[in-house]
């Protein structure tokens, strides 16, 4: 075992995981959009509208995402969609991700006891007050934890993305370990930082979680 | 010219329906300044779909409203419907206290209380915030006003929930079931607010099943079922000598434990 075979290539692999971060946020807050749009377009009073989100969401849910990913990069140049790599991964995972978000968000909503929106309509709050001061408050802190996991989720997906040669963290280990022949440090490591990011970002949001609902606590 | 005060609510021929069966059937109350009405009956006959559309969370489907002489929810000579703001600003004029525990969680007591004075009525924080601790003093939680609703009892929400309604400076107080969700221990306090509100003579409609409370506090009693107005009278007509068989039999229901207690020696 020889550690010192990394030192070289640790540029080339920070190149990547910058790549890997650069695509997790524009994923991530795509996304959390999408899901946002999807969410209200559920909630909305046209059946139509209400049932192209339920079509879409039941698709996404029926998709593996590697061919969904294949489906936009390989066949959607075809239907005249033509997209750089990182493009196509941006879009795979935010395709992916949304329906999943907006079911996260949609239950938070749902889990505000009706009574608290007629006490609200009651002194009189117009709906625009409603969602923003009553609703949003408390549903911040309920989609974190269910969010959280979509995110890492999210964040451990873009390494699929090298199979459309995003040069990504992943596809740089591959790289490297082609380069070095010592896939035992290389992936070790590259393993070790998924691990201590991820790990990181979940103690972050869970102290996020908990300051968002403090006024929960009993004493 | 001398002329009148309108009285603070006034409703006549309300029908409600929710998909085939009629919830209410033509009911009619009008609620004189600081009279004390109290609803009752059993589950089901109304009593809490009448304040909805008296407050017109649930619109009736027919009949008419007036709110301290304005009509409510609708536009006066046509039928047609008021805009949402008039309706928000009539809306604000009612104070409702829920039988779920509703404050919002994610405000302290005093928060809950200013919310409506600083959203709607646009007042000064610090303002609000005076106001709100004089009203939370009046229930008695002034103590308690940096506190969230999680670190207060039931009986202290409702409470809270009180102020927060008083606080809009209504001209009525709907009070639907208020301690209908409470451990019986809580019931005591939260009544004894409501008996003093009573006694400063507020303007309010109380559905409730504690008859004691009822026959105290009430200047009239209405006693529906099935979705009608059976009978209307003062506590001690009807507790005493109720006009109407189904108030009656009513009563002989809900009375038949305090009765046993008092019997036997």
């Amino acid at each position: 075992m020889d550690w010192t075979v990394l030192l070289p290539h640790i540029p080339r692999l920070m190149d990547g995981l910058l790549i890997t971060l650069w695509v997790t946020v524009l994923g991530t807050l795509a996304s959390v959009a999408g899901a946002l749009l999807l969410a209200g377009a559920a909630a909305s009073p046209f059946g139509p509208v209400r049932g192209i989100v339920r079509v879409y969401t039941e698709i996404i849910l029926g998709l593996p995402i590697l061919v969904l990913l294949y489906l936009i990069y390989f066949v959607a140049p075809d239907l005249g969609l033509r997209l750089d790599e990182i493009s196509a991964g941006v879009l795979t995972l935010t395709l992916y991700y949304s329906p999943y978000m907006a079911e996260a968000i949609r239950g938070a909503v749902g889990s505000i006891p009706p009574g608290q929106i007629d006490a609200a309509r009651m002194v009189g709050m117009p709906g625009l007050s409603i969602a923003r001061r009553i609703v949003a408050p408390q549903v911040l802190g309920l989609v974190i934890p269910p969010l959280t996991g979509l995110m890492i989720g999210l964040a451990k997906d873009t390494a699929i993305l090298s199979v459309i040669s995003v040069q990504e963290f992943a596809y740089r280990t591959k790289q490297v370990v082609s380069r070095t022949y010592a896939p035992f440090e290389v992936w070790t490591f590259v393993a070790v930082v998924y691990w201590m990011l991820l790990s990181a970002f979940e103690t972050l949001m869970r102290g996020a979680e908990g300051r968002a609902l403090r006024f929960r606590e009993s004493r | 010219m001398l002329m009148t005060a309108p009285p603070p609510i006034s409703a006549t021929g309300i029908v409600k329906r929710f998909g085939a069966a009629t919830v209410l059937d033509d009911v009619s109350l009008t609620v004189a300044r600081g009279e004390v009405v109290c609803v009752i009956g059993p589950s089901g006959s109304g009593k809490s779909t009448l304040l909805r559309c008296l407050s017109w969370l649930a619109p009736p489907d027919a009949g008419r409203i007036e709110l301290a002489g304005e009509r409510l929810g609708l536009v006066d000579g046509g039928e047609r419907l008021r805009s949402a703001a008039e309706i928000r600003r009539q809306r604000s004029r009612i104070g409702m206290v829920f039988q779920g525990l509703n404050l919002w969680p994610h405000l302290t007591a005093a928060g809950n209380v200013m919310e409506g004075l600083v959203t709607v009525r646009r007042m000064p924080k610090a303002k609000a915030r005076e106001l709100a601790l004089a009203h939370l003093d009046r229930v008695g939680l002034l103590a308690k006003a940096d506190a969230y609703p999680a670190r207060l009892s039931g009986g202290q929400q409702q409470r809270v929930a009180i102020a927060r309604a008083l606080a809009m400076e209504p001209e009525i107080l709907f009070f639907d079931e208020p301690t209908s969700a409470l451990d019986p221990e809580l019931v005591g306090e939260v009544l004894d607010v409501m008996g003093a509100l009573a006694r400063q003579h507020t303007t309010m409609v109380v559905v409730t099943h504690e008859m004691s409370f009822a026959a105290e506090a009430a200047d009239r009693i209405l006693f529906m079922d099935e979705g009608r107005v059976v009978e209307e009278a003062t506590p001690a007509s009807f507790f005493g000598n109720p006009r109407e068989e189904r108030s009656r039999r009513f009563l002989d229901r809900t009375l038949s434990r305090y009765r046993l207690l008092v019997r036997s020696p």
